[in-house]
């Protein structure tokens, strides 16, 4: 058996013991092939030295045993790693940051408080999932979609607490922005509720209003290992009547600069609020000699040089779709919109698409090409995994600007080029109110050299993005004090805030040390 | 007094008390019954499923332990392993069904591509993947497929078929 960095075998001994008789004997998993099914599925390091391992497990099923589970951590030192789902895949999955930490696997923390469609807000613990929240609204056949990221098995609260998004309308794609209110078990056991929720006997008026009064605690919950979530609540968005697309296609490389004026323009306005991405049909795919030669040119090429490339290959240098959910009427006046203020760029092109009416059927929905962007979750994406060992993603955010997604275009294709590694390059997306992002998913293999120049990879990423004031938004467990060294302005004063934080609120550092770089003062050493 | 719609906590904090039942109910029990879900067990009802494909019609097993091997498919596995449909519904973004896609590729016609139509699966190689996961497919934890749940959807997908 595996111990924690620091703990005695008599007190490791001893915890388990304990945490058996809080959640059950069957509940605490210490024998190995138990304790490996908490392995990053999708490690970038996989049977290597520094993989990332977890020595136990504990899944608890209350508040209280979670409160009872600290007491024991607190008392022998116990480094715990929470997890909800444990399905952030791409990014850790259910493994610890800090190796030799037990898991607190939340998994079975598992019920769906509330659904109130009136007020449409779901309440849910930690091991709910996307696809369970979408059965319990469809079994009972409420008006209210969910908005899940592409795999759907994930933990809403996990997925909002690392500050993830899905595909439907904002403000609901931002998990974390359009969660309201929070229950927090604090390394103490003390159990706080966030916004009107500290209220007694707020009902629903806690997911009704996210601040209350004082400071706004929740931020310091996500991204971070300064408390344990327990519940959440969500915004829902009711069923809309219907959905169009619109599809946009523009001919030069400079005229992803009034398009990117124009459609953020439009969404600032509320006009547009769907998840759209500037795909350059010019730009995708791998970077042939050409592509290689115009990179190198000043500025990485210039339009001319770009454009009289794209019209050799006859491909359009820009396209985008837009989706709208409404009623018919308006989304068709929206539409009509968005093509008159574009129509001055010189050759653009539109396309009415299809009408999409709700609610689906049964039929339908089983045979939805593109679920997450109706709010249905599947695990459809991983068709795009075959015959990899997963991926790790970096995710740059690029502001709303046509100059800074050409940029960012090129910079990055430049590294791949220079790194040697095959482009998985994504669009500049509008998963987010104010900025792109512009998705890295670096592929895993089962050869150890092949990952090691991933890992070199992600990390020359990361330095890339922080050195052009394109942070990263969320980190993989493996690079988070890469991450975060990013995030460095006065000499890394936010490090030291979140420092503070650690040492005030978990002062033995028992929950998730390193994640999101935040390390227990005994743990911090040369990282500081 | 709560708004229309609302699905209370309390009925279904006493629902909790119930779950020791739930595994030997069968899930179309469960449907369309607001409040009444057993939710202790992360794998005995509806509210937990993984799959958005409906729940299992009443079956036409008559084991228990394979009727309940079924639901733990259809809520488990065939989000990824069910069959693909023949014509997509709206705009197509990533093929359906990763799981059974990549089985296709890897058998080419020479077995079935969707596990639930296969009759040569094995115990030893059903148990190895979930636990151990298989190229891209992840594995899964005691708490997410309990170790009853895993002997059901082994007894289920490695039955006796005539």
């Amino acid at each position: 058996m595996a111990l924690p960095p620091g703990v005695g075998q008599a007190d490791f001994d001893a915890a388990l013991a304990a945490f058996g008789d809080i959640v059950g004997s069957d509940w605490v998993f210490f024998d190995e092939a138990s304790v490996a099914t908490y392995r990053d599925a999708f490690s970038p390091s996989r049977g290597e030295s520094d993989e990332k391992l977890a020595s136990a497990a504990v899944s608890p099923t209350t508040v209280e045993q979670i409160q009872q589970i600290l007491a024991v951590a607190n008392r022998y030192s116990i480094p715990l790693y929470t997890i909800s789902t444990g399905r952030n895949l791409a990014y850790g999955g259910s493994a610890p940051v800090y190796s030799g930490s037990v898991v607190l696997d939340l998994k079975r923390m598992n019920r769906i408080l509330e659904v109130n469609e009136e007020m449409a807000f779901a309440v849910v613990e930690p091991g709910v999932s996307y696809f369970d929240l979408y059965r319990h609204i469809r079994e009972r056949g409420l008006k209210l979609w969910i908005d899940c990221p592409d795999p759907g098995w994930g933990s809403l609260i996990g997925n909002a607490l690392d500050r993830g998004a899905g595909r439907t309308p904002m403000p609901y794609r931002d998990h974390f922005g359009a969660h309201c209110g929070m229950e927090v078990v604090l390394a103490n056991g003390d159990l706080v509720r966030t916004g009107l929720g500290a209220i007694p006997n707020s009902g629903p008026n806690w997911q009704a209003f996210p601040y209350g009064a004082g400071p706004l605690a929740d931020g310091l919950f996500a991204q971070s290992n300064l408390g344990i979530v327990t519940k959440m609540g969500f915004w829902l968005m009711p069923e809309p009547d219907a959905s169009i697309t619109g599809t946009i296609r523009a001919r030069r490389h400079d005229d992803i600069i009034p398009l990117v004026r124009t459609i953020t323009h439009l969404q600032y306005l509320g006009l547009v609020n769907c998840l759209y991405s500037f795909n350059s049909p010019v730009f995708e795919g791998a970077i042939n000699e050409r592509m290689s030669a115009l990179l190198d040119r000043p500025n990485g090429g210039s339009a001319a040089e770009w454009d009289s490339y794209a019209e050799s290959l006859g491909r359009d240098f820009w396209q985008t779709t837009l989706r709208f959910y409404g009623p018919l009427n308006v989304m068709r006046a929206q539409w009509a919109y968005v093509k008159e203020r574009l129509a001055a760029i010189e050759g653009i092109a539109f396309e009415d698409g299809d009408v999409m009416q709700f609610p689906l059927t049964d039929d339908q929905i089983s045979r939805l090409g593109d679920p997450a962007t109706f709010g249905v979750p599947s695990l459809s994406v991983f068709s795009s995994q075959a015959g990899t060992t997963g991926h790790i993603d970096a995710s740059p955010m690029v502001p709303h600007s046509g100059e800074a997604v050409l940029k960012a275009h090129k910079v990055y294709m430049r590294e791949y080029r220079d790194a040697g590694m095959p482009p998985s390059l994504g669009f500049a997306m509008s998963y987010h109110q104010r900025a792109f992002i512009m998705f890295h998913g670096i592929t895993l293999t089962l050869d150890p050299a092949e990952n090691a120049k991933a890992r070199e990879f992600y990390k020359r990423l990361v330095r890339v993005s922080g050195e052009n004031g394109w942070g990263i938004y969320r980190a993989h467990a493996a690079y988070m004090d890469e991450v975060m060294a990013t995030y460095s302005f006065n000499d890394g004063a936010l490090g030291r805030l979140n420092n503070m934080l650690k040492d005030a609120l978990d002062p033995n550092g028992i929950l998730s040390a390193g994640r999101y770089g935040i390390w227990p003062k005994h743990l911090r050493g040369d990282r500081a | 007094m709560r708004p229309r719609g609302t699905s209370g906590a309390h009925a279904r904090h006493r629902s909790l008390r119930l779950a020791g039942i739930s595994r030997a109910v069968t899930l179309v029990g469960l449907l369309g019954l607001p409040g009444d879900s057993a939710l202790a067990d992360p794998a005995a009802t509806a509210d937990t499923a993984w799959s958005a494909l409906p729940a299992s019609a009443a079956s036409n097993l008559r084991d228990p332990l394979l009727q309940r091997g079924q639901e733990v498919f259809a809520q488990r596995c065939a989000a990824c392993h069910g069959p693909i449909p023949a014509e997509v519904y709206g705009p197509a973004f990533l093929p359906l069904m990763p799981g059974t896609q990549a089985l296709a590729a890897r058998y080419r016609g020479e077995l079935p591509a969707a596990l639930e139509e296969r009759t040569d699966l094995q115990e030893v190689y059903v148990r190895t993947v979930v636990r151990n996961g298989f190229v891209s497919m992840p594995f899964f934890r005691p708490t997410e497929l309990s170790n009853e749940d895993l002997d059901a959807l082994v007894a289920y997908l490695t039955r006796e078929r005539r």
